[in-house]
């Protein structure tokens, strides 16, 4: 696909790849906007509750069975009636309604995979605004606050009751990955794990223990990490995309190696003799000379003396230059001081 | 800052300092291990079947249920004596309902709640000691070219006791002991084998990656306190190090978090770390809605011959969620007295595992080069790394309820062509995973894969294709073919490099501690066919 453009001017690409993005972007956001519900109605707790009306004289199962119910409109009519007599219809309290269901239900409910009986709790002596931190404040339903898992388990833990998955949740376990887990999983989750986000379906440390990041990422290498790999792929990638390889290594691991062995490419005659080779990775050279590359080969140590007639304070480069009388040097012209290896 | 005139002033640090293990040791401590291991599971299983569920020692099994079925009487635990179903459902013709219903459970709802009573057979309790959990992988690896042979085994312990989010004090602990059992030093073998390990210079060497200790609010100070050997993965650059770190609680309503660190650079191929430092600080908030905030420092001194490396980088970063399902973020990194880089993100995600959209952009500022190891992006090997534009695209789509195609692709721009050279490339890539489940039958995938890279004197493309069974929780059984080609010029003769790798996997995992695997591989090079047979256990408590 990409490969077959490369042909293309790539700064055209690279524009039209920012203009997709914002494209893709803006579509995202609009998509998801689209979604939000427009509403015209509200219902205050704060009100209820400055009026003395108690969580059970509404949720008339609240300290009965599992489920504290929802109020009728029938029974908000008791007070309402009179109330809205003189409110416009999108103002009187059936406007809260659909039909007899109360339109805004559950808001401060746990998702429906999570098992919770109000019944439970009440009985434990866990008040209605453990839970329902701020109730008595609350103007919107829409934004009454959940019980966060933390806020659960902290709870647990206080009263040595269970806080294993099962206690709550029926179908996740630790033993089970998660349906995020699936699909291309192993190549995003690191952007959940560095988002920061408080979601309890983004919190790893829920199933991972700490160690588990270092002990998949240090020790298990990808699946392109073949001995052809090892011997020749690695340096082609690396000359691509080096960003790629410092996601696990540092600079230590080339030198590691390198400094004692050289890339399969240098073989004997490596470039020929005469070009500039390795100045591609070793420039400059004027530091360290050849033990940049050879830092134990012995025969750097035995260099060609210099020919009769030769001395120190001649200056070997106004000859042994290519087009020069004399033949070119027969290495690479590091810029060190020749004297240094020719006695 | 003060720079290395001599690039090559790392490679000067000579070889890295060796653990010496003995190869006789390897045995022995594998050997502890593994049977250290059976002793323990075969302990944890008589304490019966629902301990070894919950293997963690924070869960033990409660008294015996009564004899009528109801939970044992214990005053510390919610009273799972009262039944779990709520009242039958009143018709909405009942007059009642018009006064307020009470939402009677469904039968879905009466049926999950019986989980909860199971589970409250079992009373966690971290009183008595801190939860010990962890793995300890075993593996032998044999390898075979030609007439050389070589033979290897790892082990990697984890574990961590306690929880750093809940107990006073918990440790944490990774290690990998690898060695080589077949004739180190070989000439022949170390020409078709040689890897990072032999850099070391032993057969065997044990790599410690974390040991360390974490204080949660020591003498109820707000904050968290960890020594030893650690990583951080939420700095701009990974930090492993041998130190400190502090960090605050969240404070206040915008949860401002503060912290620093400070200690050693752990370079496992390093020679020495004598005269090496890293310290850092970072602050995060959440100060609106969606929003996250994080500003960092990082300054590391590396003592190298012939001069010192003295960096500071500074890094901001922010994330914002935007409705339920996008999140955008971005991130700036300044480096001594120069910008490096900026980061931008957005990832669509429905939650529902349906659609993935994520695009991203990055932009290299300016040319890098010889820094200190965490901030150097290989410049001792591959030299400068010249400004680009890089742009990032990928696309996760179910496609029904057996298919899903993953496709992304890759995009970078060299800011000035004239940096085009051997070691600084724009290129094109672009992949694609196709996915097909139960294809034939129950629990068996199918999954293609193909992978393109393009620049101006080299390509590399690369397919594979997996066939995996999976019948149960307990069996897993692979079989596929992977290819790769590299065209790529070397002093303008094009070479060409194609790899094949056909592989045969299975694992099975024996009970809810142990996990054993085989693996056979094949592969065939321009250089070199190898054959490569790994086998390993896995004990997991």
């Amino acid at each position: 696909m990409a490969f077959l453009m490369s042909r293309i001017d790539r700064r055209a690409l690279s524009a039209a790849a920012l203009l997709a993005m914002v494209a893709a972007l803006a579509g995202c956001v609009l998509f998801d906007g689209s979604g939000s519900v427009r509403r015209s109605y509200s219902f205050s707790h704060r009100v209820h509750v400055e009026l003395d009306i108690g969580c059970t004289d509404c949720h008339l199962a609240a300290e009965s069975a599992d489920e504290p119910g929802m109020p009728g409109v029938g029974a908000c009519r008791l007070c309402h009636a009179e109330l809205d007599a003189d409110e416009p219809p999108e103002r009187k309290v059936e406007s809260l309604f659909e039909g007899k269901e109360f339109r805004v239900t559950a808001q401060g409910a746990l998702g429906a995979e999570i098992v919770f009986s109000h019944l439970r709790h009440v009985e434990a002596g866990v008040e209605c605004t453990v839970c329902h931190a701020a109730v008595e404040t609350n103007e919107d339903t829409l934004g009454l606050p959940k019980a966060s898992m933390d806020s659960c388990t902290q709870c647990h833990t206080d009263r040595k009751v269970p806080t294993d998955c099962a206690a709550c949740h029926p179908t996740i376990v630790a033993e089970v990955a998660p349906a995020s887990h699936g699909g291309n999983w192993t190549r995003v989750h690191g952007r959940v794990c560095r988002s920061g986000s408080e979601d309890t379906v983004d919190r790893c440390d829920l199933c991972h223990k700490e160690t588990e990041c270092a002990a998949c990422h240090l020790t298990t290498p990808p699946e392109n990490h073949t001995n052809q790999w090892r011997r020749v792929g690695h340096g082609l990638t690396a000359q691509l995309d080096r960003d790629n390889c410092a996601t696990c290594h540092k600079p230590d691991t080339c030198i590691s190696c390198h400094a004692e062995t050289e890339p399969r490419s240098h073989t004997g005659n490596f470039g020929s003799p005469r070009n500039t080779h390795c100045l591609g990775c070793h420039l400059p050279l004027s530091g360290e000379g050849c033990s940049a590359c050879h830092p134990g080969t012995p025969s750097h140590a035995l260099a060609q003396p210099k020919p009769p007639g030769h001395t120190a304070a001649m200056n070997c480069r106004q000859c042994h230059i290519p087009g020069g009388v004399q033949p070119p040097m027969p290495h690479v012209d590091d810029g060190s001081n020749c004297n240094s290896c020719h006695h | 800052m003060e720079r290395s005139l001599n690039p090559h002033a790392h490679a000067r640090r000579s070889l890295p300092a060796r653990t010496r293990v003995g190869r006789g040791e390897v045995f022995v401590l594998l050997l502890i291990g593994a049977t250290s291991c059976r002793s323990a599971l075969q302990g944890e299983r008589e304490l019966g079947a629902s301990a070894a569920l919950h293997p963690a020692p924070t869960a033990h099994l409660a008294p015996e249920p009564q004899p009528d079925g109801s939970a044992p009487s214990d005053p510390t635990q919610v009273d799972s004596t009262q039944p779990d179903s709520a009242p039958a459902a009143v018709s909405s013709d009942d007059p009642v309902a018009e006064l307020g219903s009470s939402s009677a459970p469904t039968a879905a709802t009466t049926q999950a709640a019986t989980p909860t009573s199971d589970a409250a057979a079992l009373v966690a309790t971290t009183e008595g000691g801190l939860a010990l959990s962890g793995s300890l992988m075993s593996r032998w690896r044999m390898r075979k070219s030609g007439s050389a042979t070589d033979q290897d085994v790892y082990a990697v312990l984890a574990f961590d006791v306690g929880d750093s989010n809940s107990d006073p004090i918990s440790g944490h602990f990774l290690g990998r002991l690898s060695a080589d059992i077949d004739g180190q030093g070989d000439t022949q073998t170390q020409q078709v084998f040689g890897s990072l390990q032999d850099t070391y210079g032993d057969a065997a060497h044990l790599d410690l990656y974390e040991v360390s200790v974490a204080i949660l609010q020591p003498f109820d100070a707000p904050v968290r306190v960890r020594v030893g050997r650690q990583f951080d993965y939420a700095t701009p650059e990974f930090a492993h190090y041998d130190g400190l770190r502090v960090e605050s609680e969240p404070m206040g309503d915008v949860k401002i978090v503060a912290g620093a660190f400070g200690g050693v650079p752990v370079r496992l191929y390093d020679a020495t770390s004598i005269g090496d430092r890293i310290v850092g600080a970072w602050t995060e908030a959440r100060p609106w809605t969606g929003g996250r905030v994080r500003a960092d420092w990082m300054h590391l001194h590396q003592d190298s011959a012939p001069s010192d490396y003295y960096n500071d980088l500074l890094g901001l970063s922010i994330w914002q969620r935007m409705g339920a399902h996008v999140l955008l973020d971005a991130g700036y990194t300044r480096l001594e007295e120069e910008d490096r880089d900026v980061r931008l993100r957005a990832t669509y995600d429905d939650g529902e595992g349906d659609l993935m959209v994520q695009a991203g952009y990055y932009r290299l500022l300016n040319p890098q080069a010889d820094f200190a190891y965490e901030f150097d992006p290989f410049y001792a090997t591959l030299q400068e790394y010249q400004p680009f534009d890089q742009f990032r695209l990928l696309v996760s789509k179910s496609l029904g309820d057996d298919l899903r195609l993953d496709v992304g692709g890759d995009l970078r721009d060299l800011e000035n062509e004239d940096d085009e050279n051997f070691l600084n490339h724009g290129y094109e890539r672009g992949y694609a995973t196709f996915v097909i489940s139960d294809i034939l039958a129950r629990g068996l995938d199918l999954s293609l894969t193909g992978d393109a890279w393009s620049s101006d004197d080299r390509d590399i493309r690369t397919w594979g294709l997996d066939v995996t069974w999976t019948p149960d929780s307990t069996w897993r059984a692979s079989v596929g073919s992977s290819y790769a080609l590299y065209k790529y010029d070397v002093a303008q003769d094009i070479e060409r490099d194609d790899v094949r790798v056909w592989y045969a996997r299975a694992r099975r995992k024996l009970d809810t501690a142990w996990t054993i695997d085989l693996a056979y591989e094949y592969e065939d090079d321009d250089f070199d066919d190898f054959h490569q047979i790994t086998a390993g256990a896995t004990w997991h408590f």
